[in-house]
């Protein structure tokens, strides 16, 4: 008694299967960037503007609780931080920015940065959140800021609180 | 801590301990600012008011620097300080005096740099601790090389 034989697959030859991987995995690209892909940037607050750095140049956030003003230091410097015992010089991001001078409220949090030699941070107002930026959406600072103002920016990009300044921290050391 | 004694190669003032050497600093306030200097370099105090001692001591010229109105150019009435590092000495007002504090060397964190430029920022060599506080090391001789034009 014969047996029916099952019909056999019908199988892609190996180039049409890359072929096919490659379309599927560019229609992805298209549609989202995978998070891997994307970089994890912190925003934070300076009065209601909402700025960005990425997230391997933090080292730790905090509450700003001692800040030691020092005579006769340059304008962008806000002084100097106790963190833990360790002294930390503190930029004053509002003065770079050229925003209006403001007392560090008792709120005000320390950002740590890393991969500066020394040991640096900033004071801002208060955190906003991360965001998973690609790159591909960071656009040029508008041409209505001043070019003072935009040498301190990467780029810039829109994100749920408004447009998001994206510091160039390294710019910003040396000023 | 234990006390290992005095090394000579500190000099008088600095002292080993097993965590390291320690040097004793006089704190004060000034400029709205904690700062210090090394209390081996203190001389003497006066009281507020009594700026009593010659004003040419040993036929040198000497420098009589209010460390207040140096930086915020505002006078101090606090009292006044006698500064001396071999040759050289002046006299500093502060606002005042709050204690002598012994302060292991390799807990002080040089300046920044930002602040070790030329200008009136350039006057601290390094940044301690002294609780939750951050103070100032102050160098006198920097304030008292501007005070007699020494350097811009």
């Amino acid at each position: 008694m014969a047996r029916e034989q099952p019909a056999p697959p019908v199988l892609q030859s190996a180039s049409d299967q890359i072929l096919e991987a490659i379309e599927r995995q560019r229609e992805t690209s298209r549609a989202s960037p995978t998070e891997q892909e994307r970089v994890p940037y912190l925003g934070f607050f300076l009065d209601s503007e909402v700025y960005g750095l990425p997230l391997e140049q933090l080292r730790e956030v905090a509450r700003l609780t001692r800040l030691r003003r020092v005579p006769g230091a340059p304008a962008g410097v806000a002084g100097l931080v106790n963190l833990r015992g360790e002294i930390i010089c503190a930029l004053d991001v509002r003065t770079i920015l050229g925003l209006a001078a403001r007392a560090a409220a008792d709120s005000a949090i320390f950002v740590a940065l890393r991969g500066f030699g020394e040991p640096l941070g900033l004071v801002v107002d208060s955190i906003a959140d991360i965001y998973a930026i690609d790159p591909g959406q960071i656009e040029s600072p508008p041409a209505t800021w001043s070019a003072e103002r935009a040498a301190c920016f990467v780029g810039t990009v829109r994100v749920p609180e408004g447009l998001m300044g994206l510091l160039d921290l390294e710019r910003l050391v040396k000023i | 801590m234990k006390t290992a004694g005095p090394r000579g190669r500190h000099g008088d003032h600095v002292r080993e301990l097993d965590s390291g050497p320690v040097v004793a600093l006089l704190l004060f306030e000034a400029a709205d600012c904690l700062m210090a200097m090394p209390a081996s370099e203190v001389a003497s105090l006066q009281a507020p008011g009594s700026r009593g001692a010659s004003a040419d001591e040993g036929g040198a010229s000497v420098a009589w620097i209010d460390v207040d109105e140096y930086f915020t150019g505002r006078q101090s009435d606090g009292p006044w300080l006698q500064w001396g590092r071999g040759e050289r000495c002046a006299w500093l007002r502060v606002g005042w005096v709050v204690e002598v504090l012994a302060c292991e060397i390799r807990a002080l964190a040089p300046m920044p740099g930002c602040f070790r430029a030329e200008g009136r920022g350039g006057a601290f060599w390094a940044a301690g601790v002294r609780g939750e506080e951050v103070f100032l090391l102050m160098d006198p001789a920097k304030l008292a090389d501007r005070r007699n034009g020494l350097t811009p």
